[in-house]
């Protein structure tokens, strides 16, 4: 994810070779080993089918999510949860420790099926979305197992008539799974310290990523205290066959939604057919393959990529597809961040690409057919030029770009033909970071008096977390509602 | 590939330790004792010893009738007919005139087991605990639970008390108790 953010990105020196031409398809096309693999020359340039649209509810996931919250609360009245908490002392104490205890392991379990971006819920919300849902799940899941673990363990060791240190030498000592529990909470608060932003911003992304990873053992080292010691699962059968359930869907989901993912991409042949420089820092990787075939996919969508070469195949960057993707092959633009994205750039033709995806509800539908505002900032220009070509001449699209100079401008002539045939139009907006915090061209009245019918337009939003919510801001002060405003957040 | 190792090097320490620790120091995986108080000796008389039997180690089936959840208090030490049927085909024990016994009071951290019993022609004809811990609003919940289960266990009359998962001490007290006892007679 963190990829694609654009805040002190390094700048180099590049050749700006914006691509031209009628369609949006690789400017050099290089033969693919593939190409001999077709069936039949493929003369017709032709859209890829858009992907199929969710048929799953918010009110079906509140529904399944408020079941299983009332049967675990239920199954935790039944073995006497509220006597024990309403009779004071130590024994509230541990009533605490079984509710927080409780909530966590719901909360680990929602966690992990959020961020496993099972399709049924992708296709709704977005991956960014999920995202931002499981960092909520993963805070209460971390806030919840400190108080389980010191709750409980001080429980114990009053009971025993110790205190708290003392209970957990005992714990530690003779209880199956203590120990197992403890070093789950050690790596739950790992988890959860690292991913704070504060701290996460001075990791580097799959540092953070295969750290975070150990999420998966944290779960699974304290699901053994949960049966063996868990008042409400270790003596009641019909308890222990509920978490065992719970346990059995949840890894059904994340080995077909995770794990299937991955596997798929590798039954999708692609390769890189181009490498083109747009834009200071900024080029394009164009792909094509038989794996065009089984695509379904809309403009502003993003895959994860990996590139199966020596150095680059144990990573994934999730690229936004920026034009749209036709039978010819799909185009990513990127913005060099570091030495990866770099050596992205620099692939050979011919380089087999894996792609998860694609992910994300950043698609022109959204806007439901009514005029539109794009607001793309740096590289952001990706998701933007792409979701512009989906929209038609009646949504009268007011395309604004935000870049430093104008030779960060990836895509210009492209965009200026799109906004043309739309009858849209198209802004760049230059000029150092000061200059915009004394004149906010998003201000509301700024946006008024630009835009007369903002109000009633969607608007679309991609860029660095600044631009983005300065948009907001702007956009909701000017009568946006926020329902209508679509925006990709990259990283979490 | 370099760029691998540097990056997978804190989630692999972490990974690896976490699995090294509990691997080497979890009661459950570690080979200590847990659970269960198996491999007892201790056998239970079901009745009139099975003919030919070789130690009573038969398992009867299940036909024992199910208890009622015991009360916070020391039930009455005589207990009433357990309904005990045994399979080979001699007459149903009755423990009805049997001479009451006490095994021994065994402490455990929670609080003290203590386990009753009828014997009768000098083999113990039943048991049932008459005390368990009830100190504190957990020990209640669990124990509710596993007396009976402890209860109905020894009824069986077979292998004896396998415990009762969740309820480890209470389990082991049980059946420290019942094993005294049966070394008395």
């Amino acid at each position: 994810m963190g990829a694609m953010s654009i805040i002190g990105a390094p700048r180099s020196a590049s050749t700006t070779r914006p691509t031209t031409g009628p369609a949006p398809r690789p400017t050099t096309t290089t033969p693919t080993p593939e190409a001999s693999d077709m069936r039949e020359p493929q003369r017709v340039i032709r859209r890829l089918p858009r992907p199929r649209p969710s048929r799953v509810l918010t009110t079906d996931l509140l529904a399944v999510g408020g079941f299983v919250v009332l049967v675990t609360l239920g199954l935790w009245l039944r073995h006497g949860g509220l006597g024990l908490l309403l009779s004071g002392g130590t024994d509230t104490l541990s009533a605490i420790g079984q509710v927080s205890g409780l909530i966590a392991a719901l909360a680990a379990f929602g966690g992990l099926l959020l961020t496993s971006r099972p399709r049924f819920m992708e296709r709704r919300y977005g991956q960014d979305q999920l995202v931002a849902l499981h960092r909520w799940f993963g805070i209460v899941t971390v806030v919840t197992v400190v108080i389980h673990a010191v709750t409980d363990t001080w429980a114990w060791g009053a009971t025993t008539g110790g205190t708290i240190i003392t209970g957990l030498v005992d714990l530690l000592a003779n209880e199956a799974w203590m120990v197992a529990a403890l070093v789950s909470t050690v790596l739950f608060v790992t988890v959860g310290l690292t991913s704070w932003r504060r701290i996460r911003q001075f990791i580097p992304y799959e540092t953070w990523y295969f750290v975070h990873l150990t999420g998966y053992l944290a779960v699974l080292l304290g699901f053994g205290h949960q049966l063996t010691l868990g008042t409400d699962i270790a003596t009641d059968r019909l308890a222990l066959w509920w978490w065992c359930g719970l346990a059995i869907v949840v890894t059904g989901v994340i080995v077909y939604s995770r794990i299937g993912d991955l596997l798929r991409s590798f039954t999708r042949s692609f390769f890189v057919s181009a490498i083109s420089r747009e834009a200071n820092g900024i080029g394009s990787i164009h792909v094509s393959g038989p794996g065009l075939a089984h695509l379904r996919v809309a403009g502003g969508q993003y895959f994860n990529m990996r590139a199966l070469t020596r150095h680059l195949w144990w990573q994934t960057h999730p690229f936004s597809v920026s034009a749209a993707p036709t039978t010819m092959g799909l185009r990513f633009t990127v913005k060099e961040l570091g030495e990866d994205s770099t050596r992205l750039l620099q692939m050979q033709p011919g380089t087999r690409l894996l792609l998860e995806g694609p992910y994300g509800v950043f698609t022109a539908d959204q806007a439901k057919g009514a005029p539109v505002v794009l607001v793309a900032g740096g590289v952001g220009i990706a998701p933007i030029r792409a979701v512009l070509e989906d929209c038609g001449p009646h949504q009268a699209p007011v395309v604004i770009v935000r870049v430093r100079d104008e030779d960060d401008v990836a895509h210009r002539i492209e965009l200026e033909r799109l906004v043309a045939s739309r009858n849209g139009s198209l802004h760049i907006l230059t000029g150092p970071r000061h200059w915009f915090t004394r004149h906010d061209p998003f201000a509301a009245s700024t946006l008024r008096a630009w835009i007369p019918d903002i109000a009633t337009r969607h608007v679309f939003v991609c860029g660095p977390a600044s631009l983005e919510s300065a948009v907001l801001t702007g956009m909701r002060k000017a009568g946006v509602p926020s329902a209508n405003i679509h925006h990709e957040r990259f990283g979490v | 590939m370099a760029g691998l190792a540097r990056r997978l090097a804190p989630a692999a320490a972490l990974g690896g330790l976490a699995l090294i620790v509990v691997g080497v120091a979890d009661p459950a995986l570690a080979g200590h004792t847990e659970t269960t108080a198996t491999g007892g000796t201790a056998t239970l008389a079901t009745g009139p010893q099975a003919a030919g039997g070789t130690s009573g180690a038969a398992p009867a089936p299940a036909a024992q009738a199910p208890q009622s959840p015991p009360q916070a208090q020391a039930e009455p030490q005589t207990q009433s007919d357990s309904g005990q049927s045994t399979t080979t085909g001699q007459a149903p024990a009755s423990c009805d005139n049997g001479q009451a016994v006490t095994g021994p009071s065994v402490d455990t951290r929670w609080g003290p087991v203590q386990v009753a019993g009828t014997v009768v022609d000098g083999k113990l004809c039943e048991a049932h605990a008459v005390v368990w811990p009830t100190g504190d609003g957990r020990s209640i919940e669990i124990n509710n639970f596993a007396i009976p289960q402890l209860d109905a266990q020894a009824a069986h009359g077979a292998q004896l008390v396998d415990g009762v998962s969740g309820a480890t001490y209470t389990s082991q007290g049980y059946y420290d108790s019942l094993q005294q006892l049966l070394d008395s007679l």
